[in-house]
């Protein structure tokens, strides 16, 4: 890698004129990522942590996060701590080690699409949406994770939206030590109308690109909810996934943990859905 | 380019490559205490701590670091070494001594946000530093009879 000049733009306007301007550039945030990109013609870089992107907002209906924030701070501020019990931030916590995440920026993480962002399953079942510069553009955290193009050249994710719900939210990452990869993780969020199921959103990843497991969701939307009935959604979710072999488990393994950590991670949320 | 930052309270204005990583920087500039261990941010030897926060040295490039305050080892010792290096030989917290230097910044950082720090706190900020040599007890209990100390004093 040789890189012919390093750019500190002081508003994003002027950063998105540099890109436009010099050929082969890229933005940088905290940087990390770029230690695994050996091949990458990259001649300029700009970097965008000096824009104040890291602002953590909590406004009537939505959750604001700049995509400067570090992983850290996510784990850190009070607001998110209490934001539907902590969920982001237990998420962040295990995504990586401090020094990393006190590197590491959410909107970094999400961009580069990483399998290992235990994040991105968490901000999945709340219904994320990235705000996109120029425009102002808004995109759903789904659409972005699907759609390699979702994203232009030159443009910035600028903000992580969260819109406020009182729901029963919960996080299961699974790997061996404390900075390990995941094995497998997943998030889940129920919402209770009176006993009946209103809204219930199933992630998976860790192995895969995270996603959302409609079709187990399905099963348990407008019910009264039972165990029995989680029971069919958590092998729901067995089934509609092609699981992978790798070093550390084989494709039955993680499969027979999906369903098991599907449903208990569905009881956990049912019970907190209880509790609202 | 030109590379202005405060490095253990001196300015510095160091000519750099922009694709340079921080850490050859600093080895090449004779600042030794920060170590070369994985070079893809998993090991911890590397840790700086930077405007107040422990990272790896190793996965920064040297542009990100403009206008920055940075600590290494060499800037815990003012004019007598600094209570966790004290502490650390004390108890005898290293085999090899390789780890060391990061694992006390690590602690440094925690301390400077916190002054008492629950165990708990301080395993979970040591996380990001291998040690294969002491099993992390002494170490441990050399941070912890550092922030005893610290009680004491008030």
């Amino acid at each position: 890698m040789k890189i012919k000049n390093y750019f500190y733009p002081k508003n994003l306007k002027e950063a998105s004129l540099i890109f436009q301007e010099n050929e082969e550039s890229y933005y940088i945030a905290g940087g990390t990522y770029l230690n695994g990109l050996k091949n990458l013609k990259i001649q300029n870089l700009i970097d965008l942590s000096g824009l104040n992107l890291n602002y953590i907002q909590l406004e009537k209906n939505f959750l604001k996060i700049g995509s400067g924030a570090a992983l850290q701070e996510l784990v850190d501020s009070p607001i998110i701590c209490q934001f539907l019990g902590g969920i982001i931030s237990i998420s962040a916590l295990g995504c990586a080690a401090l020094q990393l995440r006190n590197m590491a920026t959410i909107g970094g993480a999400l961009v580069t699409r990483g399998s290992w962002i235990d994040l991105a399953c968490a901000l999945l079942v709340l219904d994320a949406k990235l705000k996109i510069f120029p425009e102002d553009k808004i995109i759903s955290l789904e659409d972005y994770l699907l759609d390699k193009k979702a994203l232009k050249t030159g443009e910035i994710v600028i903000e992580i939206i969260i819109p406020c719900t009182s729901a029963g939210a919960n996080f299961i990452k699974f790997k061996r030590t404390a900075l390990d990869l995941a094995i497998i993780n997943l998030a889940t969020l129920i919402k209770l109308d009176n006993s009946i199921c209103k809204e219930v959103k199933i992630a998976l990843g860790g192995f895969t690109i995270p996603l959302r497991i409609k079709e187990a969701e399905n099963i348990l939307k407008s019910q009264v909810l039972s165990e029995n009935l989680i029971n069919s959604a958590a092998e729901k979710v067995g089934g509609s996934l092609k699981f992978i072999s790798d070093f550390k488990v084989s494709a039955d393994y993680r499969k027979d943990l999906a369903v098991i950590l599907t449903k208990e991670s569905l009881l956990l949320s049912w019970e907190k859905a209880k509790c609202n | 380019m030109q590379l202005k930052f405060i490095l253990n309270k001196e300015e510095k204005i160091w000519d750099v490559q922009p694709e340079e990583k921080f850490l050859d920087l600093l080895r090449k500039n004779g600042y030794l205490g920060v170590k070369y261990g994985c070079g893809s941010g998993n090991c911890g030897t590397c840790t700086i701590i930077l405007d107040g926060k422990a990272i790896y040295s190793c996965l920064l490039l040297a542009p990100q670091v403009q206008g920055k305050k940075v600590i290494t080892i060499e800037g815990l010792e003012q004019e007598e070494l600094d209570l966790l290096q004290e502490s650390f030989i004390e108890v005898g917290a290293m085999q090899c001594g390789y780890c060391t230097s990061g694992m006390i910044l690590s602690a440094k950082a925690l301390l400077l946000k916190k002054n008492n720090p629950a165990l708990e706190e301080i395993k979970t900020a040591l996380t990001g530093n291998l040690c294969r040599c002491t099993g992390y007890v002494k170490p441990l209990k050399a941070i912890l009879k550092v922030i005893e100390k610290g009680k004491l004093n008030v």
